[in-house]
Order: structure tokens, then sequence, then C-alpha cells
């Protein structure tokens, strides 16, 4: 890795816990929510700091360059945590259309 | 002085009849609310049946959501304590008493019912999460919990105002740590609490290691940086 994409590797996660912080301190966001994230700009910040590290993980899958492992898994975890996600819209939305039934048909039982 | 028992109820068909009806028939001269999170068992029909005093969610919210529920119903009613309280009996009612008392004398605002401040832990893999919460809340606010995932809390009125309109406001550990960093009063007091005699908990092995990485971050991280609710 050279050092250019190190540095901005580490600026990238400092910005993301930094930007997720910033969101809780404004009670904008769920502390659950930022787990992931962190984990995420933590692991970045791991890869950057010590290149060595991906360096081993690469050679072990057999992946040619560091930086293409870097760039598979972070596809990888990205593709994951979209699927978590849909996952998740398809729950809101259920119990959405639950709580709007529930209402109604309070509504009616009222009259 | 007014006090609230809540009592959050997912699926507690099997339990929930005997620790309403020992709080209603011992101890009547405290006032409790029964929170259903979207049940999907006769939780509901078995509270109406009986006439209990229930909040019934139509969806499910999870725990912090229906206590927080309780919370604002605590609030809405300005009741003075509002003590947390399990719906699947391993809480013993006999102990209440003694978490308003030490909130009353010695004026704290958050009392832990506590299974380890005279008592030793056993050593089991769930102890071992409940003492790496231990040691980061010691870490971050100096002040010693034995007992921090206790689910028997109780909250005194300026406590109870900010769970009942502040997100991230759950009755876990983040919270009572970050309330204690900010000044708040906090006491465990020693008691007995029971094996669960029917169901089942809801923190299975997946539950409990996202319970235990969101405790970690938010102890160690983010409560740096969170403003206090008012």
């Amino acid at each position: 890795m050279t050092i250019l994409l190190r540095i901005i590797l580490i600026l990238v996660s400092l910005f993301t816990v930094f930007y997720m912080l910033r969101r809780i301190r404004k009670s904008q966001m769920n502390i659950e929510d930022t787990v992931f994230w962190m984990v995420f700009a933590f692991g970045l910040l791991l890869f950057s700091i010590f290149p060595s590290l991906a360096d081993v993980l690469a050679k072990l899958l057999g992946v040619g360059s560091t930086v293409n492992f870097l760039f598979l898994s972070i596809i990888f975890l990205l593709l994951i945590k979209q699927f978590l996600m849909t996952i998740k819209i398809s729950n809101l939305e259920t119990k959405l259309k639950t709580l709007v039934q529930k209402i109604a048909i309070q509504n009616n039982d009222k009259k | 002085m007014k006090t609230l028992i809540i009592i959050p109820a997912y699926n507690e068909s099997e339990n929930i009849e005997r620790v309403v009806n020992n709080l209603i028939l011992n101890y009547p001269q405290y006032d409790y609310a029964i929170v259903n999170d979207g049940s999907r068992d006769n939780t509901v029909k078995i509270c109406k049946d009986n006439g209990y005093n229930l909040i019934d969610l139509p969806v499910n919210l999870g725990l912090s959501g229906a206590f927080q529920t309780g919370m604002m119903y605590a609030f809405e009613h300005n009741y003075d304590y509002a003590i947390q309280f399990d719906g699947d009996g391993q809480h013993r009612a006999e102990f209440l008493e003694e978490l308003i008392n030490e909130a009353e004398i010695n004026n704290i605002d958050i009392v832990i019912g506590s299974r380890f401040v005279t008592e030793k832990k056993q050593k089991s893999l769930r102890m071992m999460g409940n003492n790496l919460i231990s040691a980061i809340i010691k870490m971050t606010t100096g002040k010693k919990i034995n007992d921090p995932t206790s689910g028997m809390r109780l909250y005194d009125k300026t406590v109870i105002k900010e769970f009942a309109q502040n997100i991230n406001y759950g009755p876990e550990p983040d919270t009572i740590a970050f309330l204690m960093k900010n000044g708040l009063l906090c006491k465990e007091i020693q008691v007995k609490m029971d094996e669960r005699i029917a169901g089942e908990s809801y923190l299975n092995l997946k539950a409990s290691i996202a319970y235990m990485m969101k405790m970690c971050i938010s102890i160690l991280l983010v409560q740096w940086v969170r403003k206090r609710g008012k």
C-alpha cells in the first residue's frame, strides 16, 4: 500500500467515527446502529496503520495485491450491510402496516 | 411517595399471572403497569381477563421501547419512583421496599437490585460479560457497579423524565454509566433472584454478542460526547 492510500484510509475511518459521534450527540441516531460503522472504521484504521496485516491476509487468500484484498473485503462487508438493511426495512414496513391497520380498526370500534 | 412498577412483558403468558397476582395481593401499596411488547402468545388475553392495568403496544418495540412507554406513563401520572421489574418471575417483590427506602433515605437517583453486593459471582460465560461491563464502567466513571446487567432497578423523578423524553435511554448499563458520569447517584442493594420458571430468555448467543458490542462502544466511546437530555 502506498503512503497516500494509507493516509486516505486513516482519514476516512476517523471521519466516520467523528460523524457518527456527532449524530449521537445531537440525538439523531440510535447507539446500536453505529456499532457496524464503528467496527468498520476500526478495521480500516487497523489495516492502514499496520499494512503488513493486510499483506498476510492477502497472501493467505491468494489475492494478488493487498489493495485488491482491501477492496474485496470492503465490497463484501458493504454487501452484507446492504442485505441486513433490506431485512430491516422489510420489518419496518410490516410494522408500519400493522400499526396503521390496528389504529384504523380501533377507530372503527369506537364508533 | 407514589411508586410505579413497570413490567415489560413479551410472550410471558406462563408467568405474568403469577407475578402480577403476587404484586396485587401482597403489595397493594404500589401501582403497577404491564407493558405488553407485541406478544404473539395470549399475554394480552390473560391481562384483560384478569383486569390488569395493561399498556398494549400494537407492534413489538424491543425492551427499551417497551420500558420507555412505562416511563412515559410514570411521567404523565407524576410518579416519584419507577421500578423496572421482570414479568418472568425472576425478581422478588419482597425487595421492592428496600429499593424504595434506599432511594428515599439517602436521596439516590438510581437504585439497582444487585445480586452481587455481598454475594460472590459464580464463574460462567454470562458472568464474564457482567464482569467486563462492570470493569469498563469502573474505568470510565471511577465507580464500582457489581451487577450492571441486573434488570431490577429503581429510578427517581428526574430520571423518569429523562428516560421518557429522550432517545438512547434504554434501561441498560450504558445509560446508567452515562448518568453516573453526569453526577447522578447510583447505589446497589443486595437482592435475591430466582431462575426463570417458564418461557425462554430473549438473550441467545447472537443477541448477547451484539449486546456486548453495543455496551462496550457505548460506554467506552459514545458517552464522552453525548449531551445529556433534559
